[in-house]
């Protein structure tokens, strides 16, 4: 939300509980953004690609202008590369990259988003991205650095292994374990690198 | 649930097929915290089949005596029964005085007598040790049983079938007799278990034709004579009789929060089951349970390597993780068509005796 109101991105989506909205609405006004609450969804535990109706969640758009709202979908800020990837998947996305084993920045590395851990707000359209690097990069500004240390060190690498519908998702301290699209093949996709260009 | 404690996680022997060989070739456990141990054993669960505490390894021998021993008085002061799991190759009199003490029931992991016990080898991974040196080991062990036994301790036994003592006919006619002997020494109960080999060793897995041949031999032996109280294949009777499943394995596992397996690991944090840890890393206990191999399991049929629409699934669960094929804990187990043909032979016998006899639901617990 913040890079919206720098002027980073045009327009960025959040889910909050109402009591969160509460709180965050008056933060928003004061930076003359605008507000909308696209739509209402069941309360929000863990990790989820899609949302059902129900009450506990509200998923809250922002952007500096009205207009911006009206498509928020498109000013979003993410590269077209990836948007236009998002458009063409049918499966899990992480998928795609079968038997990459990739030297990848973790500022472009999606495979701990499970547990919110993440420095690119988005599922980049290749492990190579250069544009979701520097989205991440940018926006990783905004945090605090310790954590961001933290953050790209567990990044660092992580190998997502899944088969038969359940994902294996291997950090040096930890693993989750998931479901996923059941496939028939043992996918396994494992990105490790340093930052480039940070310590 | 058993509650395990590892004290030591490391061990004096080096046995093909052993499912800590990547624990403890990885390394890195975490050291001994007497107090913290005490702790965790103080506060683990302790209904039903959780009651007793059982004292696991690695080997559990290799704990310095004044500790096991404050680990006995300790569980004896919250008023539970206690087990040892170990391989009797090293049981000093002052251990066993100890065991005798704290009335420690005994299990042991015997594969036979002297070359049918040829994969638990002598010496630990990596160092090379001789036929003659591990016979001599194994005589040891047998001779460390009956000491055991001559002092009045309660002993039973492990055995993994593998092609060293179960791959020819000659060699499981030996296997028996040597049980049966053991058996009339007073050695009370038996488990077998089919060897699951997922490290580089020379391979004695038994093939998948001869685990099946081996599994129903061993069942019809089981059942021919009441003396016999072998494991597995008493508790699949009971499985199908709608007792509560009996064996782990055939329970639905969560392999990241194993209900077989209550382990405290030697720092006194929680673990499990080491079975399914085919790289070597000792995962923490996960705080709830989640059934996402035995739901992939039951959505794939048969035919693709699934369990879907077996009519076993019930009484099997898609067997141990620590089975899985391939090595992977997600799959079902390898040896799925040697469970099977045991509950087809006990459903063949029962049917036989009462034809109107369908296999009970198992009761939940």
């Amino acid at each position: 939300m913040t890079s919206v109101a720098d002027g980073q991105r045009d327009a960025a989506v959040a889910n909050f509980s109402p009591v969160e909205y509460m709180a965050f609405l008056p933060w928003a006004l004061e930076r003359k953004l605008k507000v909308r609450v696209l739509r209402e969804t069941a309360a929000l535990d863990l990790f989820s690609h899609v949302t059902e109706p129900g009450e506990g969640n509200l998923v809250v758009g922002v952007a500096r202008y009205e207009s911006d709202l009206e498509t928020i979908d498109r000013n979003l800020g993410y590269p077209l590369c990836c948007v236009e990837a998002h458009w063409t998947r049918n499966v899990d996305p992480m998928a795609e990259w079968a038997g990459v084993h990739a030297t990848a920045d973790p500022f472009c590395n999606p495979l701990l988003r499970y547990v919110g851990l993440r420095l690119c707000p988005h599922i980049p359209c290749s492990p190579h991205c250069q544009e979701s690097s520097k989205l991440g990069r940018a926006l990783a500004g905004y945090l605090d650095q310790g954590v961001v240390a933290r953050v790209v060190e567990l990044l660092s690498d992580v190998t997502w292994d899944s088969y038969r519908g359940t994902a294996i998702v291997t950090a040096r301290p930890f693993r989750i374990i998931l479901g996923t699209v059941p496939l028939d093949e043992r996918v396994v996709v494992r990105m490790k690198g340093a930052a480039h260009g940070a310590r | 649930m058993t509650v395990e404690v590892l004290p030591v996680v490391a061990c004096n022997l080096g046995c093909t097929g052993c499912y800590e060989t990547a624990v403890f070739e990885r390394g890195g456990a975490p050291k001994l915290d007497v107090e913290k141990v005490k702790t965790a054993i103080s506060e683990s669960p302790s209904e039903g089949n959780a009651k007793a505490v059982g004292f696991h390894g690695g080997e559990a021998t290799l704990t310095p005596l004044p500790v096991l021993e404050e680990f006995f008085k300790h569980v004896r002061s919250l008023g539970r029964p206690m087990t040892i799991q170990t391989n009797a190759v090293r049981v000093p009199d002052a251990l066993l005085d100890l065991l005798v003490s704290y009335k420690v029931q005994v299990g042991t992991s015997l594969n036979g007598p002297a070359d049918l016990n040829r994969d638990r080898r002598a010496l630990p991974h990596g160092r090379c040790a001789t036929d003659a040196e591990t016979d001599a080991t194994t005589a040891q062990a047998e001779a460390n049983i009956g000491r055991m036994l001559a002092r009045g301790l309660s002993v039973s036994n492990i055995i993994v079938l593998s092609e060293t003592n179960a791959g020819t006919s000659e060699a499981l006619t030996r296997l028996v007799q040597w049980v049966d002997r053991l058996t009339d020494l007073g050695v009370k109960r038996w488990r077998f278990i089919l060897m699951t080999q997922d490290h580089g060793e020379s391979r004695v897995e038994l093939s998948s034709e001869r685990a099946v041949f081996v599994s129903k031999v061993l069942a019809e032996l089981a059942y021919a004579d009441t003396r016999r109280k072998w494991e597995p294949f008493m508790e699949m009777v009971g499985n199908l009789r709608g007792h509560r499943i009996g064996s782990c394995t055939q329970a639905p596992c969560d392999p990241f929060h194993t209900d077989g397996v209550y382990a405290i690991l030697p720092d006194g944090s929680l673990g499990n089951c080491l079975r399914p840890a085919k790289d070597g890393v000792l995962t923490a206990r996960a705080p709830t349970r989640e059934f996402h191999r035995q739901d992939a399991l039951q959505a794939l049929p048969l035919t693709d390597g699934g369990c879907g629409g077996c009519q076993w699934w019930a009484w099997c669960h898609g067997g141990c993780p620590g089975e899985g094929t391939d090595g992977d804990w997600r799959n079902k187990t390898r040896h799925c068509s040697a469970i099977t043909a045991v509950y087809e032979l006990i459903k063949r016998r029962l049917k036989g005796m009462a034809p109107d006899w369908t296999p009970a639901e198992y009761a939940k617990p």
